[in-house]
């Protein structure tokens, strides 16, 4: 990796209009950048001979040729640079296409300066990561409370029955939020339930609650018992 | 479920009694003198029925009175002498209790209250676009945002996000069910974005095919 005072960069884009602007916005970045760029694939491929970059920035939509061929042509096993393709068609499949041959991040059009500052930093310093792909570790990263709500169909001291948005697997452990009061309980049966994209979730609340907590969930039942009257 | 039963007696070593006769598996019993502090206790302790000496008057109208004062249907046994007979017709009337809970609410759709679920998982993975959340829990409607507790964000100095539901992956794990959550980041600005990506490569975090 070279200093990123002076980084080489390649852009390859068949509008001048589109070439302009990105040369113009990343000599604003780094002022001694030198920016080369290229209509056409034939045009690309002079300029790789003529010095390896450390960037390049690629239409996806070249007219003559798809810039996935340049993929394809310079996988990213071969090539010894990232590479940031740029597009007006951010779908799915394209961009998974694009990362699937060796894209290393990708840019909307039409072109946040700051998103481009970010990235191309990021890509020239060599401490990146792929917007595309998950980082982690074995172990996990850090822990999270997934909560969501949910309608109480039933509720006593030894069964719950709840329409949920989110389905749980036998034997989940849960929280059960009902006002001030958290009643540890367990998931024993879920399915589908009557309307599409609810489930219906059966649970246990624990039975090791102390005595005075059963009388707080009993205080809990009552008072939503005589509401409903 | 162990029930909590008020044993309404002038004799307040009647509790000890029941005991003896082997009435007590998974019962708690509590003595009251006489159904004025029945009364009074029964909102403090909200029992699951209550057994009443045989020598007790006007039981009737005071169940009757709990009844509309509390909106709660004691169930009652009445005991004479503890005897064999009287054991068995305990065993039943505890059993009972367990199969038809003094305190339950059903409600009709419509009527529902609401609650919150607290379902623990992991973050497994990172993107600047996504998270991936290990956890027992899966939804099959995406493009739903869902609540989330932890101090990943904030200890990393970065703002919290709304997240998304994408898509959700079962995971084989150790033969229990497990579901990899892939959740889609709302709400943050290119600033966040390069401070995760700088998290990322801190910690030297590996990519992973399957977060």
């Amino acid at each position: 990796m070279k200093g990123p005072g002076s980084p080489d960069i390649l852009v390859i884009d068949d509008s001048p209009e589109v070439q302009a602007l990105l040369v113009r916005q990343l000599r604003q970045i780094f002022p001694s950048v030198r920016v080369r760029s290229a209509e056409n694939m034939h045009e690309a491929i002079d300029r790789l001979r003529e010095a390896r970059p450390e960037l390049v920035i690629l239409d996806l939509g070249l007219k003559a040729d798809s810039g996935l061929r340049f993929l394809k042509l310079f996988p990213k096993g071969v090539r010894e640079y990232p590479v940031l393709v740029f597009t007006g068609d951010a779908s799915k499949s394209t961009l998974t296409e694009a990362v699937r041959l060796g894209a290393d991040d990708f840019l909307n059009k039409p072109v946040d300066p700051l998103v481009l500052e970010s990235k191309t930093e990021s890509l020239l310093s060599g401490r990146y990561s792929s917007p595309m792909k998950f980082f982690g570790r074995r172990d996990g990263i850090a822990s999270i409370t997934l909560r969501f709500t949910a309608e109480v169909e039933s509720l006593s001291e030894t069964d719950v029955s709840l329409v949920t948005p989110m389905a749980c697997a036998p034997g989940t452990a849960f929280l059960l939020g009902l006002g001030l009061l958290e009643v540890p309980c367990k998931v024993t049966s879920c399915w589908n339930g009557d309307v599409s994209g609810t489930f219906q979730l059966h649970a246990k609340p624990d039975r090791n609650l102390s005595l005075l907590f059963r009388v707080e969930l009993r205080r809990h039942i009552q008072a939503l018992s005589r509401s409903a009257i | 479920m162990r029930c909590l039963i008020f044993v309404i007696s002038r004799d307040p070593r009647m509790p000890f009694a029941f005991r003896q006769l082997g009435c007590s598996r998974r019962v708690d019993l509590r003595h009251v003198d006489n159904l004025v502090e029945a009364r009074r206790e029964f909102s403090k302790w909200l029992p699951h029925a209550v057994l009443i000496g045989t020598g007790f008057q006007h039981v009737g109208s005071w169940l009757e009175t709990l009844k509309a004062e509390t909106g709660v249907e004691l169930p009652t046994l009445e005991f004479g002498p503890l005897d064999a007979p009287f054991a068995r017709r305990f065993r039943k009337f505890v059993h009972h209790l367990r199969r038809n809970p003094t305190y339950k609410r059903v409600a009709r759709p419509g009527e529902r209250p609401l609650a919150l679920l607290d379902v623990e998982g992991r973050i497994t993975g990172v993107s600047e676009t996504g998270f991936c959340v290990q956890s027992e829990v899966s939804q099959s409607t995406p493009f739903r945002p869902v609540g989330y507790v932890t101090d990943f964000f904030q200890a990393n100095g970065l703002s919290h996000p709304l997240l998304q539901l994408v898509n959700t992956d079962a995971l084989p794990e150790n033969g229990e069910a497990s579901f990899a959550n892939y959740f889609q980041i709302l709400g943050w600005n290119e600033v966040e974005r390069k401070a995760l990506r700088k998290w990322i490569w801190d910690h030297r975090l590996t990519p992973r095919a399957s977060a």
